[in-house]
């Protein structure tokens, strides 16, 4: 196979059993690869109901056809297992270098099963795979356990480990990869904790396959010339400012969440801006694989107190740890970060479970003795020390461990958990941006932007500026945007870089570029309807697994503050968010039932008639 | 009438002597009515750059007509988060 690696390793480590198969040719083109096949394996192996830290749960590694082949941003890989906070999919999504390797090894997908009795790492060496003991590596930071395991493997090697959250199993535990790099959301890293695997390492010098590498190539350079250009006319743009640039425009769009939700204006903003962060903190910009943007940020603190070196912030944890608790102390928040990536913690989930503790506190639900200090916004000093006890249970850090619903919920008010199926948002208002809400309801791992992303037309005016307060007509524009997010996470590549670039420029976003890279690298003539069809049975297939879990239109739902109380500062001041009136007309743009579930005829169409339970 | 104008960003250094926050006095006398797109060709933003445009907070058109006291922020496309 050309572009596919064509073969998947199976792990099991109760069995301790390592097995190579061959990956269906059919398959790999219906699915295309990455969330696409993670979640085609999922509905095949997984019972949905199962327990998320038992032994019975799997957990899927899986590049994208396009990975690892020089495509721009073709850096990226799915970690997808049944989620310890949401009970839902994952689809934890990261870059870096660690999924080219593993490519490069030998598999598109690797596919973890049972529980080691003890902890290991697994020493994938191009095409050579160990169960090792990994007990002298348990409690270690990922930084410490990625330096240790590069000296006992290959120093070329690339490792994706957990930290002391994900062995402690914090339900939102990262996986990170090449340190500083994580498949950060809903949990992954306790799944890996709970299977009592530490790490994966990875080395690979095989060669990814392309079908017409002229192609190829002349699609390339036209593609890096356009994007150069384009470059020109955003200046400032992610290259330069990285995400946290957009707090200008979450701001002055009354969107950037504050004070735990209660508002979309932060009087600080301009202190955990993008451009102070620039001229602070950055040290150099830091790209994935064979990325033209470079969005990362390697910084530098030293301020006293929250000393050290890193990488990060990036916008949404800036938002979570900063305006959502009323920090404006980039310095701590970016400490917060490093910490973050060293113990193996989420941040967005982290800094709004803490925003949500600072209200529950504020309003006399948590007192000083449960918390063990006093929690007023704004303490920076709080958001070091909770952040360090939640990834080792400690204290107070132990409720924390369960994010925001289940804390809120213990002491009675889980209204008052800004998440969606039980996942803490990222950082754009609905009652400032309708889509959003639309897109965090639906989205099938609950509040979360990168599974369609609809600030680019509402908040970024890409492909073009519509009315953030505007309910009407959203649906659409959200299932093709839930589609493309689809497309770019399958085919390997990143949101950043594919939706601007590499899709039509209607709201309808199709995948025009994308289609030509992976005609040119598989060789599997897709035509463009096909490819859309693909996106449309990812989508689908994510939802029966939520269906076959017991989900459905009640589990699509907004916290009460978005959609009863009117925002109260900037554009959007006296707006909630339409979302029962949204999701009536995004479940006919589906062709779903009224109550969520996809229709029998509907996932026919789409070869997923073998998904109904 | 009088626009209150704000630039953002890399729109900053386009406004009159430098300014990023200032007043502009615009001619509507004998009830002309102007529209955004026209106010927008007197700032000296390049055509190369691409930029969002809010009125009192609310993406709004070219052909939007501007009323006295409106308040116009203007801020280049970015994008990630």
């Amino acid at each position: 196979m050309h572009a596919w690696k064509g073969k998947i390793l199976r792990i099991d480590l109760t069995l301790r059993t390592i097995i190579e198969e061959n990956l269906d040719r059919k398959i790999a083109k219906d699915y295309i690869g990455g969330r696409g096949i993670g979640i085609f394996y999922m509905n095949k192996e997984l019972d949905p109901l199962c327990a998320p830290l038992s032994a019975e749960n799997i957990i899927i590694f899986a590049t994208g056809p396009l990975t690892g082949t020089g495509a721009p941003t073709g850096a990226r890989y799915m970690v997808m297992t049944k989620s310890p906070l949401t009970g839902a999919v994952t689809c934890s999504n990261s870059g870096g270098y660690f999924p080219t390797e593993f490519k490069k090894a030998g598999y598109d997908g690797l596919i973890i099963t049972g529980k080691a009795e003890t902890p290991v790492y697994l020493w994938i060496n191009q095409g050579q795979t160990e169960i090792r003991d990994a007990d002298h590596l348990w409690g270690k930071t990922t930084h410490h356990t990625t330096d240790m395991l590069l000296s006992e493997t290959d120093a070329k090697a690339r490792v994706a480990c957990i930290g002391p959250a994900g062995e402690n199993q914090v339900s939102f535990a990262a996986i990170m990869n090449d340190k500083d790099r994580a498949a950060g959301r809903s949990g992954v890293g306790a799944v890996m904790g709970s299977k009592n695997l530490k790490a994966v390492v990875v080395r690979g010098k095989g060669k990814i396959a392309i079908a017409n590498p002229d192609k190829f190539k002349a699609f390339n350079r036209e593609i890096l010339h356009a994007f150069q250009e384009s470059v020109k006319e955003t200046p400032l743009g992610l290259t330069v400012n990285g995400t946290a640039g957009v707090v200008l425009t979450t701001n002055l769009l009354g969107v950037l969440p504050t004070k735990n939700w209660q508002r979309g204006t932060f009087e600080n903003w301009e202190d955990i801006h993008g451009e102070t962060l620039t001229k602070k903190y950055l040290v150099s910009n830091k790209a994935c694989y064979a990325c033209p943007i470079g969005c990362g940020r390697k910084t530098k603190v030293e301020q006293a107190g929250f000393e050290g070196e890193g990488e990060g912030p990036e916008y949404e944890t800036i938002y979570a740890m900063g305006s959502n608790c009323m920090i404006n102390n980039l310095a701590a928040i970016t400490k917060a970060n490093y910490l973050c990536n060293e113990l193996g913690l989420d941040t967005i989930t982290m800094g709004a479970t803490l925003a949500c503790a600072m209200e529950l506190f504020e309003k006399g639900y948590l007192d000083e003795k449960e918390v063990g200090r006093v929690l007023n916004w704004g303490d920076a000093d709080a958001l070091i020390q909770l952040t360090r006890q939640t990834a080792f249970r400690e204290g107070f850090g132990d409720r924390l461990a369960q994010g925001s619903f289940r804390l809120a919920d213990s002491v009675g008010h889980p209204e008052l958990a800004m998440v969606s199926k039980k996942q803490e948002f990222p950082g754009y208002e609905p009652r400032g941006a309708q889509a959003m809400g639309l897109a965090y309801a639906t989205s099938p791992i609950g509040g979360s932007h990168m599974r369609g992303d609809p600030a680019y037309f509402e908040l970024f005016g890409i492909p073009q500026p519509i009315d953030p307060l505007e309910w009407k007509g959203k649906a659409k524009p959200t299932k093709s945007f839930q589609d493309l997010s689809a497309i770019i996470d399958a085919a390997g590549l990143c949101v950043f870089f594919a939706v601007r670039n590499l899709a039509d420029k209607t709201l309808e976003v199709k995948p025009t570029g994308i289609l030509e890279y992976l005609n040119a690298a598989t060789g599997s003539e897709y035509s463009l309807e096909e490819l859309m069809k693909a996106g449309e049975r990812i989508i689908n297939a994510e939802r029966q697994f939520l269906v076959n879990a017991g989900f459905s239109r009640r589990e699509d739902s907004l916290p009460p503050r978005l959609t009863r109380e009117p925002a109260p500062t900037g554009p959007a001041k006296g707006s909630v968010c339409h979302l029962e009136e949204m999701l009536d007309d995004y479940y006919q743009a589906q062709n779903w039932t009224s109550d969520g579930i996809p229709t029998e005829k509907r996932l026919k169409e789409l070869d997923l008639g073998w998904t109904i339970k | 009438m009088e626009i209150r104008v704000k630039l953002y960003a890399a729109i900053k250094k386009y406004g009159p002597e430098g300014q990023h926050k200032f007043n502009l006095e615009i001619d509507s006398s004998h009830g002309a009515e102007v529209a955004l797109k026209n106010v927008l060709k007197k700032l000296d933003i390049p055509d190369s750059i691409k930029f969002n445009v809010l009125i009192n907070g609310r993406y709004r058109h070219g052909d939007t007509l501007l009323k006295n006291g409106d308040a116009l922020v203007i801020f280049p496309l970015l994008d990630g988060g």
